[in-house]
């Protein structure tokens, strides 16, 4: 009997950690088979090929989510590093998803904390010392672009934060439909509607800053 | 107009920000850092259980909450089955072993089926569960320390055998039930199955003569010691004097050490009490409290003496 609970217990157990890794795919449309079939470790060697291609990704996620460049490099340490803790459940073709989740969980704690230390009064600021790489553009560019930057942040700041992450993934990183509610986790529809208000917020707010009185008469 | 300007300032602001990067010194430290992180377990909670997209993630990290107590109900089940089953087994294997041990003169038959009846009536699952009986009597209780006193005639190991049929009986009912119940009711509870010498090895397999048992440990310890002591008062408990006295003279030899010898001497007031050799419990009493005077065991020793009850020494011979 106690070897049947047993068994009972580890099957169950094994069902909770398929279900789990198998959740996400329940968004997506495409129904696929057990996937703790290839759930492989993903090797040393190849997190350092995910960590090339996903690192930028990433860290102009962070960015967006309102964190400095300063704040932006920890965070982005933290997300990979979490990401390689946890290598054994990184889904082949899904480690963009689960790196994008752990984005926005760690800039949401990164703001918390920073709110609560009442160190951020405009944490989008660029420094300085920011563009010190060696390619870095010419100053005019450069204090332009940073401009460009800090209203982009301050205008994204004052979105609902979903609307905002989708505006951001579809116009920064330019991501299909598919792509951005598979990043979401959210139905495509669900993505298509939020970005069309996320836009029409943007550009309402884009109208009222004094930024477009500007453009407007040259 | 005004519209396209619009757009294309936001367009402005979307490509400045796509431009953006991190230093190229961020993916060297990144990678030095992840490398330096061990692999997480699977089921460790943490930042990347909720890190599969924030609608999405907060569904997975729910089911892994409803998930994980499911499971930890499943091995808390299979401890307390284990707990509970090795609790009933136990006093049960270690009586059944001190009166098949020795025969129990001031016992009469009946009441010793009685005993036997209430004790299988408390046990009643004891027999399907798998859990191994304990195997601190037959160790402790080795093949010499069961002399010829041992009677067989007396029924207390008849009717502890009977308890397996018994056991077994509503399974047997349940299966024949429309056949032939008959032969399944025909054994009253109390009365000792005919076929109980032919009963399956169940849990009172500890008192069987052909039982396997351990020779007595080559080097005394204190828990062979405490064991043989906590045998002798289950003894006493039973009201086997004689059993209990065997015990204690097997104990003297100093086979299983010396370290518990007063508390020894109390229980052998207590035996001889039981047996109704109270002139010499008494005697033991008195030289036991006039040598400790300050022992804790000494209040015990001396409810002995002028007169002893029974009554009094039953409640101080339990533990």
């Amino acid at each position: 009997m106690l070897l049947a609970v047993i068994k009972v217990f580890g099957r169950g157990h094994g069902a909770g950690v398929r279900s789990a890794t198998e959740r996400p795919d329940s968004d997506t449309a495409a129904p696929s088979a057990d996937l703790s079939e290839s759930l492989p470790d993903v090797p040393a060697r190849d997190f350092s090929a995910l960590v090339r291609a996903e690192i930028d990704f990433v860290w102009r996620q962070l960015r967006r989510l309102g964190l400095s460049r300063a704040d932006a490099d920890d965070a982005t340490q933290q997300v990979f590093m979490v990401a390689s803790r946890r290598r054994s459940e990184l889904v082949v073709g899904k480690e963009r998803s689960f790196l994008y989740g752990t984005a926005v969980r760690v800039a949401a704690n990164v703001r918390r904390s920073l709110q609560r230390r009442r160190e951020v009064a405009e944490p989008s600021v660029e420094s300085p010392l920011d563009a010190a790489s060696p390619d870095a553009p010419l100053p005019d560019e450069l204090v332009e672009r940073r401009r460009a930057r800090a209203l982009l942040d301050a205008l994204l700041e004052q979105l609902p934060a979903e609307l905002a992450r989708v505006l951001v993934l579809a116009e920064v990183e330019q991501l299909t439909l598919a792509a951005i509610a598979e990043l979401e986790g959210i139905p495509a529809g669900t993505a298509a509607s939020r970005l069309r208000r996320a836009r029409a917020a943007f550009r309402e707010l884009l109208e009222r800053h004094p930024a477009s009185a500007e453009r407007s008469e040259p | 107009m005004k519209r396209d300007r619009i757009d294309e300032l936001a367009a402005e602001l979307f490509a400045a920000a796509r431009e953006e990067g991190p230093d190229r010194g961020l993916v060297a430290r990144v990678q030095r850092e992840a490398d330096n992180v061990a692999p997480m377990a699977r089921d460790e909670d943490g930042a990347a259980g909720r890190a599969r997209g924030p609608a999405s993630q907060r569904r997975a990290a729910r089911g892994r909450f409803i998930l994980a107590p499911a499971a930890g109900r499943w091995l808390l089940a299979a401890l307390v089955t284990a707990a509970v089953g090795a609790l009933l087994l136990m006093p049960r294997a270690q009586e059944a072993v001190m009166i098949s041990a020795e025969g129990r003169p001031g016992v009469t038959p009946g009441s010793a089926g009685m005993a036997g009846g209430a004790r299988a009536a408390d046990v009643p699952s004891a027999p399907v569960g798998p859990v191994p009986e304990p195997p601190l009597p037959e160790t402790l209780l080795p093949e010499t320390l069961l002399p010829e006193t041992r009677h067989p005639e007396v029924a207390a190991p008849e009717s502890l055998r009977s308890e397996p049929a018994r056991a077994v009986e509503p399974t047997i009912r349940s299966g024949e039930a429309k056949r032939s119940p008959q032969p399944a009711r025909a054994t009253p509870p109390r009365e000792p199955a005919p076929n109980a010498a032919n009963a399956p090895s169940g849990p009172s397999s500890a008192s069987e003569p052909s039982a396997p048992v351990a020779a007595p440990a080559a080097t005394p310890s204190l828990s062979s010691e405490l064991g043989v002591l906590k045998q002798i008062r289950q003894a006493l408990r039973g009201r086997d004097g004689a059993g209990a006295l065997v015990l204690l003279d097997r104990y003297d030899t100093g086979e299983y050490g010396k370290s518990l010898s007063l508390e020894a001497s109390v229980l052998r007031v207590e035996a001889l009490d039981a047996v109704g050799r109270r002139r010499e419990a008494e005697t033991l009493a008195r030289r036991f409290v006039r040598d400790n005077p300050d022992s804790p065991l000494a209040e015990r020793a001396q409810s002995f003496i002028h007169g002893a009850d029974p009554a009094r020494t039953r409640e101080s011979a339990a533990p």
